[in-house]
């Protein structure tokens, strides 16, 4: 998934390097070769031959500037599409006369590599061996032609060097617009994932604040009592209201990640009312908590929600995930039913009743 | 009859009132806990009065900022009995803690009921857990694990939801001694695994010696 913003830019950058090559190629085309090829038309064995093989290229580029239209590439016809403009290009060196051959007229010694970079894509193994094959074999048509002599191999390198590189720094132009492409989008994807953090810790200091706000409503006037002597700490109704106060603070403060799981939020505002009604609630959670379908969710957090309220005196609340289960659990004194086991769907519910107090437990397996 | 010795204990912990809070349950207890020293640094469980101490009560969060961790290893490896006594109420720190060599782990919310237990226990070198831990413990999900049983397991986590060793017992149809062994079982399970630390080793050793446990049980 994190690829994706990076295949996109890549592929907008792929596009417009395609449309680079084509047109360079056409105005190679057009602008350089078709001028020379009607300028020395006196230097070629036969002018009919060059003008076809022009005109397969350009056909050659229509195929391709089509193609970039519909974003498709040539896929498995990019090889012989590729060694067939290389054939073209043979038939053109042949049709030059050898004293017109690598030079002004020789215009198909140029034009073939591009034409081979805008069929293969830039991809620089294929077009560097494509490149490689075309110098290869217009040397030889150059010394079969009896142009074997020093200076005239020499001029030969030299025009091959000069149109290869060209055509070569694209294509490795290519790969440097990728690579950019990849960090682009590398970087695009962190920023977004910055901007999402970012609001997400903004969403919760804002929760925090609203909570922070509530406790202090709850504390203060209670501490300040407490400072005043309105309220003393050997009354016991005083005492559980501190109890309850330090319980909820410390449970604030504890927390780190603010519970994700549907369970542990709806029971521990299930606890907060308990709380607020004056009840002492030691709450707990341990564990990776599953998540339970709706239907079992609603029986468990019903059953906390009833053992919470039959009570006024202390309780105890647990929530227990391990790997297949999820358990809920309520300690308090307050009658809730009978003692046993019973089945409430998905969800078995066990009450136990002892001098401690009475304990109902659900849970759910997966 | 002569006077009970005293089990002397230093506290570390930057909250004065948590200080005092547990100053006045030692001074209630009995047998009689004494607090030699108390502070909100290291330095007052290892020099001075404290470092004398049979049992550090150790807060993990010395001041703002990461949890002490230094410290307690500095602790541990110092041979201490050090009593972790944090207001951090995930598995991950609690068991954390018992790894690096702590005797034992205890949130704040339930100090009042077992921090002195606690003390008593470790000064004896013999192992507590309170019931927040053993939730931990019978939630654990972590890679390196021990190995517990089933009915480990179902102590564990009714020992945790109930907070009475009664209801654990009358729940599991076993008595209050096999519950507490099952609990002990599965406290030195864990000092058997992880890395070593002269506390645990000596958890162990003991065990081991009484029977509690076998070698193939680690």
């Amino acid at each position: 998934m994190g690829d994706l913003p990076g295949e996109l830019v890549s592929l907008r950058l792929l596009r417009s390097m395609r449309t680079a090559a084509l047109l360079v190629t056409a105005t190679v085309a057009a602008g350089l070769a078709l001028p020379k090829l009607l300028a020395h038309a006196a230097e070629y064995w036969s002018v009919p031959v060059q003008a076809a093989v022009l005109g397969g290229f350009g056909v050659v580029l229509v195929v391709e500037a089509a193609l970039a239209r519909r974003g498709r590439s040539w896929g498995a016809a990019a090889g012989p599409t590729a060694v067939g403009v290389l054939v073209l290009g043979v038939v053109a060196t042949a049709a030059v006369r050898p004293a017109g051959l690598f030079g002004p007229a020789h215009w198909s010694l140029g034009l073939v590599g591009w034409v081979g970079v805008v069929v293969l894509g830039g991809a620089v193994v294929a077009t560097s061996v494509f490149l490689a094959a075309h110098a290869v074999i217009s040397t030889a048509q150059v010394v079969l032609a009896g142009r074997a002599d020093t200076a005239s191999l020499s001029e030969l390198a030299t025009v091959l060097v000069g149109v290869t590189s060209a055509q070569l720094a694209f294509c490795v132009a290519g790969i440097a617009l990728r690579r950019l492409a990849v960090l682009a989008a590398a970087a695009a994807a962190e920023q977004a994932d910055l901007e999402t953090a970012d609001r997400i810790a903004q969403h919760l200091h804002a929760d925090r604040d609203t909570r922070y706000a509530r406790l202090r409503a709850e504390a203060a006037p209670l501490l300040g009592a407490l400072v005043s002597g309105a309220a003393s700490p050997s009354d016991v109704a005083v005492q559980r209201r501190c109890a309850v106060a330090a319980a909820r603070l410390r449970r604030m403060f504890g927390e780190h990640e603010d519970a994700t799981s549907a369970v542990a939020t709806e029971i521990g505002a299930l606890v907060d009312i308990a709380e607020r009604r004056g009840t002492a609630v030691r709450y707990a959670v341990r564990g990776a908590l599953l998540e339970p379908p709706a239907a079992a969710r609603a029986v468990l957090v019903d059953e906390v929600a009833a053992a919470l309220l039959a009570t006024t005196g202390p309780a105890r609340v647990t929530v227990a995930g391990t790997a297949t289960s999820l358990v809920v659990s309520v300690v308090a004194d307050g009658a809730v039913g009978a003692d046993g086991v019973r089945r409430r769907g998905p969800v078995e519910v066990t009450t136990l009743s002892a001098a401690t107090g009475t304990w109902v437990e659900a849970r759910w397996d997966r | 009859m002569g006077p009970v010795s005293a089990t002397r204990i230093v506290i570390v912990d930057d909250h004065p009132a948590i200080v005092a809070g547990v100053s006045a349950w030692c001074g209630a207890a009995d047998p009689p806990i004494e607090v030699v020293d108390a502070g909100p640094r290291l330095a007052v469980a290892v020099t001075g009065p404290g470092r004398d101490a049979d049992v550090v009560v150790f807060d993990l969060q010395l001041g703002a900022g990461a949890p002490a961790w230094r410290e307690l290893q500095h602790l541990v490896d110092d041979g201490r009995r050090v009593v972790v006594y944090s207001q951090h109420a995930d598995t991950a720190t609690a068991l954390h803690c018992l790894d690096v060599g702590a005797a034992t782990y205890l949130t704040k919310a339930e100090g009042a009921d077992h921090l002195v237990p606690a003390i008593h226990a470790v000064a004896a070198d013999r192992p507590y857990t309170p019931p927040a831990l053993g939730g931990a413990m019978a939630t654990d999900r972590g890679a390196g694990r021990p190995e517990l049983s089933d009915r480990e397991r179902s102590v564990l986590l009714a020992w945790f939801e109930s907070d009475s060793k009664q209801l654990v017992a009358k729940r599991l149809h076993l008595s209050v001694s096999t519950v507490d062994t099952y609990i002990e079982r599965v406290r030195v399970k864990y000092a058997g695994a992880g890395r070593p630390a002269g506390s645990k080793a000596v958890l162990v050793a003991r065990a081991l010696q009484d029977g509690l446990l076998g070698l193939d049980d680690l």
